[in-house]
């Protein structure tokens, strides 16, 4: 089943800004509110289970980086930096025509399955 | 003058120094070259000063390529030819568009940007647009800050819409906008419902034409005899006549070496990605109208983006651009006002209220528009990106005779319109740039099309023609790569020229007709050296030069 524009317009505003504010808790090393919507981190993380690439060789990449612990904005702006990286290498996953960093991509395959 | 060619008397021979075939952007604009000089010169065109279908009947086509639009949206038969019905978009080709580059095949033209500069500049007051600037330097016109956006892939795009001085709101159509100019010209007759229909050059020597067959719907007929001959029948008739000028070569006239109408070009256009929500306002300032007001005229500028020459070099893709589609929010007050103040509102209490409502926009969009001389800005539901791709030369896209004949017994053209994997792989990975560009900018973030994700030959469902029809007769020095020579000289002879995009040996991603109209003026004042040269040895009078010809 595509992925709905309203589940993924949902989960923007994470994608945009991966760790909100002071509220995030790490949780395995990942902030359990990550995602408020539920029914939409589902969506997109069952598209993405189902989507060939590569991009999960960021996976490790992304837990390193999360587990260097330190306060959610530093965490915040490690996230930011290494998804701006994929921005400038253009390490895509395309879902059903919407477009995600790999970063992104294993960020909500983590936050999906915590 | 106008003379319409069923008034002439049948088989009474034209006679003329240059001979004009058709009365489109380049025959205008070339014919308007010679006006007041020596020279006696014609200008055949098909049609009238309107539209009439059975002219336009005479373009039907056989199509055993990709899907293409109906010729009567195409391409138009008429005083003015196609630019009836343009929309006025302008951009020189790129520098990297005449350049030889290794991947792609059939590449490079013989002259260079810097060499057709003057004539672009030259071009800027045939097509009435605001300066000859297509750059950054727009920004001081219009009387705004420049933006900041920097990126090593994309690059602003900067076009103009040409401007007419006789029908406001509209581009030059060159049949309205020079019509009193050719028909008061005294050295100049502009034979209407005048069609070529045969070239004669003599059962033995291709190397000179000898006159032209002319004929009307209505049954008349006669020949032009003249020292020069240009075609500047478009795209797909110049190739078309060419091949159907076959008394001496069955293959056609110039086709020794089976070059005319190989290498056809278009630029496939689609919707390659959409963006909603956040980014849409920043992008929309980015990309957008500009108007720069000079003399009592306002010139219209446009900003898109475009694929960056280094990336098209490392990565050995085409030449793309885009432009945004703003889907404007449907019941904005700036247009409910808008409505109210042209009479055209049909609900004028809903129109009122969305007035209200958006006060604080209408005032805004009041003082950008009445203070600032600014186009308005509307909040976007949704931008799609238009995007035009430059298609590869390749022989296989071609246009051939069919065995079918028109009207007036000359073989329609067959289109076989093709498009390859070099421009599947240009849009797919110029999307993918674009997303990953505008996202890492903080410009939104791109829902990509399918098409341009479809990994087989179902890709070519999300692309259309636009009607610029070009490379069928195409530009080298070499007659074995090409049909005329830099000059526009068909090879093998030695007084047919051809003008128009026919002649492009590539294509870019831009729309053609600036490039039209400067390379047409660049022959004109190739055919005023040549006439000159004539004329000094045998002691007539010569056509003067140009005030702005280069050397």
């Amino acid at each position: 089943m595509p992925l709905s524009r309203r589940h993924f317009l949902a989960l923007l505003p994470a994608l945009l800004c991966p760790l909100p504010d002071a509220q995030a808790r790490p949780a395995g090393g990942l902030p359990g509110d990550l995602f408020r919507d539920r029914a939409a981190l589902q969506a997109l993380a069952g598209r993405l289970r189902r989507t060939p690439g590569h991009w999960r060789r960021r996976a490790p990449a992304l837990a390193a980086l999360l587990q260097v612990g330190g306060a959610p904005p530093e965490q915040r702006h490690r996230l930011q930096g290494a998804i701006a990286d994929d921005w400038r290498h253009e390490r895509l996953v395309v879902v059903d025509g919407w477009v995600l960093s790999e970063t992104e991509a294993c960020l909500v395959q983590l936050a999906a399955g915590s | 003058m106008l003379l319409d060619f069923d008034d002439w008397p049948r088989d009474r021979p034209i006679e003329a120094d240059l001979c004009i075939v058709g009365a489109g952007a380049a025959g205008i604009t070339l014919a308007r070259e010679f006006i007041g000089s020596p020279l006696q010169v014609c200008v055949l065109e098909s049609g009238g000063e309107t539209f009439e279908p059975a002219t336009q009947a005479l373009y039907d086509m056989v199509n055993t390529g990709l899907p293409r639009a109906p010729q009567s949206v195409s391409r138009i038969r008429q005083l003015g030819g196609s630019t009836n019905l343009w929309a006025g978009r302008c951009a020189p080709l790129d520098p990297l568009d005449f350049q030889r580059r290794d991947w792609v095949p059939r590449s490079g033209w013989p002259i260079d940007r810097d060499t057709l500069a003057p004539w672009y500049a030259r071009a800027v007051d045939v097509l009435h647009l605001g300066a000859p600037v297509f750059d950054h330097r727009l920004y001081p016109l219009a009387e705004e800050a420049p933006p900041r956006f920097a990126s090593d892939k994309l690059a602003l795009r900067y076009w103009q819409f040409s401007h007419s001085l006789v029908q406001p709101g509209n581009p030059v159509r060159f049949g309205t906008e020079y019509r009193d100019e050719l028909a008061r010209a005294k050295n100049l007759r502009v034979f209407l419902h005048a069609n070529l229909t045969d070239i004669d050059t003599g059962p033995q020597d291709t190397r000179h034409v000898r006159g032209l067959t002319v004929r009307s719907l209505k049954g008349n007929r006669t020949r032009v005899r003249a020292r020069y001959y240009v075609l500047a029948c478009g795209g797909i008739e110049n190739a078309r006549l060419l091949l159907a000028s076959r008394a001496t070569n069955p293959a056609g006239l110039g086709n020794d070496h089976d070059q005319v109408g190989r290498c056809f070009m278009e630029h496939p256009r689609g919707t390659c990605a959409v963006l909603r929500g956040a980014g849409m306002a920043r992008l929309q300032e980015l990309c957008r109208h500009h108007w720069v007001d000079r003399g009592g005229e306002r010139y219209v500028f446009l900003t898109g983006l475009r694929a960056r020459p280094e990336w098209q070099r490392e990565r050995q893709l085409l030449n793309c651009d885009v432009s945004l589609v703003e889907h404007e929010v449907p019941d904005s007050g700036t247009r409910a006002l808008e409505r109210l103040l042209h009479h055209r509102s049909s609900h004028q209490g809903e129109d009122i209220w969305r007035v209200l409502r958006d006060l604080d926009e209408v005032a805004r969009n009041a003082a950008r528009r009445y203070l600032d001389h600014k186009p308005p800005r509307i909040a976007a539901r949704e931008i799609t990106f238009e995007c035009h791709i430059e298609q590869a030369p390749n022989p296989d896209s071609r246009i051939t005779l069919a065995a079918e004949t028109d009207a007036l017994g000359m073989p329609r053209g067959r289109m076989h319109w093709q498009l390859g994997e070099l421009e599947h792989r240009t849009i797919a990975a110029f999307t993918r740039s674009l997303a990953a560009e505008l996202a890492r900018l903080g410009l939104g973030r791109l829902r990509i099309a399918d098409w341009v994700l479809d990994g087989g030959d179902g890709w070519t469902r999300g692309v259309q023609d636009v009607a610029h029809h070009m490379g069928s007769t195409r530009m080298s020095n070499d007659p074995r790569q090409g049909v005329v020579t830099p000059d526009g000289r068909l090879h093998g002879t030695d007084n047919l020229y051809i003008a128009g995009s026919s002649v492009f040996p590539t294509a870019g991603c831009v729309n053609p007709t600036f490039t039209i109209v400067a390379l047409t003026l660049r022959l004109a004042d190739h055919l005023r050296g040549r006439l000159r040269r004539e004329a000094a040895s045998a002691g007539r009078p010569a056509p003067p030069e140009k005030a702005h010809a280069p050397a």
